[in-house]
């Protein structure tokens, strides 16, 4: 249906845009007069298209499209926030100072955490080998995933990671819900330390919603070092 | 392609003397009705005012009509883009003729601009709902360039191509922003479009 959706919307828009030569906007015309489901599409087009020229009538669009650091780019603003930032940085030196014990169990300093994106997408290059490959750092890392889940997510998705073991078993390492970001991506954190060299299969349950019934997505990663 | 039935004055069908001749059967009065709202709709997109779309309306049903009851389509599946491009023939007959008629004072561009106190009350509020609504949309997409996507595509009529190349984005993510305007534009709006969507009157 998305696909069917999009195709629609690529056409209404070039038809109210006056990009059609005669010949599709013949056929455009017909649809409008014999597909109800059609017309309401396209009316909603146009109603979004003059609720936004009423609104730019209004001086109300520019506004809305400011950046929205205005405040920061004011002198005393910068100023006052920058002497703010000093004197935390200050004061927590300060407090570090006096706290920081030397103590057996912590790490040396080099075992700073590190932070890894991976992104996983729907398209896939090679069907036979994993979506995503990924080399281990020496260094503790905590790897943040993001999962590409169309152009209609749900409100939230149960995440499960399974590591598949030989002859196609999988053992769960871990589960967890998570909603989509601004982006229309699921994301997740996980520690380096979890997962061991190895294939692993990462299902995405779609959470029950308004939208159409949706199937699980799947992606694999190759975690290797 | 005019077809130049619906623009000749050869339309004058006794009807009594078409007693033989063949018509495509319509499946129900629904569907005729159907083609007249979707025809209505076409119409008073260009005309603006209703009586004016209605009267053109129901010419192309009656050329359409008339031309049938003397020789039935060729090919019965074309009928409503048969109708359609008639209705537009007439449409454009209808623009050449205003044009003629029109009285040439040297201000008609101030006459043009001068507001209709007459003009529908329920349209410019709908306006002012919708500008409302796409406000709030507007306001609720935590990034600008997002908010970016949505004016120059939609107001400015800008390539999709050349925003996706100024603003650093995918066409995906071109898609996605759109997609998701729209959706929430249509539930704060209410399911249903007309232009006497009540509901669109209940918001204002």
């Amino acid at each position: 249906m998305t696909d069917i959706y999009t195709g629609n919307q690529d056409i209404i828009d070039r038809y109210l845009a006056n990009r059609l030569g005669d010949a599709e906007r013949q056929l455009v015309e017909t649809r409008i007069v014999t597909d109800p489901n059609f017309r309401n599409e396209l009316e909603l087009t146009e109603a979004l298209r003059d609720g936004l020229r009423q609104l730019e009538a209004q001086g109300g669009i520019a506004p809305l499209l400011r950046p929205q650091t205005w405040m920061w780019s004011r002198a005393p603003f910068a100023v006052a926030a920058s002497l703010l930032a000093i004197l935390l940085g200050a004061v927590s030196f300060l407090v570090f100072q006096r706290f920081d014990q030397p103590r057996d169990e912590v790490k040396p300093a080099s075992g700073e955490l590190v932070v890894a994106t991976l992104r996983f997408e729907r398209t896939r290059g090679d069907p036979a080998g994993p979506d995503v490959s990924w080399s281990r750092p020496a260094a503790p890392a905590l790897l943040e995933m993001r999962f590409d889940v169309g152009l209609e997510p749900a409100p939230g998705y149960q995440v499960f990671i399974e590591k598949i073991r030989a002859g196609s078993a999988t053992s769960l390492l871990m589960s967890t819900l998570a909603g989509t970001n601004a982006n229309g991506e699921v994301a997740i954190s996980i520690h380096s330390e979890l997962l061991e060299p190895g294939d692993y299969r990462i299902r995405l349950d779609p959470q029950p919603g308004d939208a159409m019934q949706q199937e699980p997505t799947i992606y694999t990663l190759r975690v290797t070092g | 392609m005019a077809d130049r039935t619906a623009l000749t004055a050869d339309t004058s069908v006794d009807s009594a003397s078409s007693g033989s001749a063949r018509t495509p059967e319509f499946a129900s009065d629904v569907t005729l009705q159907q083609l007249r709202n979707g025809l209505l709709y076409l119409l008073q997109r260009e005309v603006r005012d209703p009586t004016h779309a209605e009267d053109l309306c129901n010419e192309a049903f009656r050329i359409v009509l008339e031309r049938l009851a003397r020789q039935p389509l060729e090919e019965p599946a074309k009928l409503a883009a048969y109708l359609t491009q008639t209705a537009r023939n007439l449409l454009m007959a209808d623009q050449r003729m205003t044009t003629r008629r029109r009285t040439v004072t040297g201000a008609q561009a101030a006459i043009d601009a001068f507001a209709d106190p007459q003009s529908d009350p329920g349209v410019a509020l709908q306006s002012r709902t919708r500008a409302r609504v796409i406000r709030q949309v507007l306001k609720e997409m935590p990034f600008v360039r997002d908010r970016q996507v949505l004016v120059r595509f939609y107001l400015n009529d800008e390539d999709k191509a050349d925003i996706c190349r100024d603003l650093g984005l995918s066409e995906d993510h071109f898609k996605r922003v759109i997609f998701r305007a729209r959706e929430r534009f249509r539930v704060l709006l209410g399911e249903r479009f007309s232009r006497s969507d009540l509901l669109c009157l209940a918001l204002a």
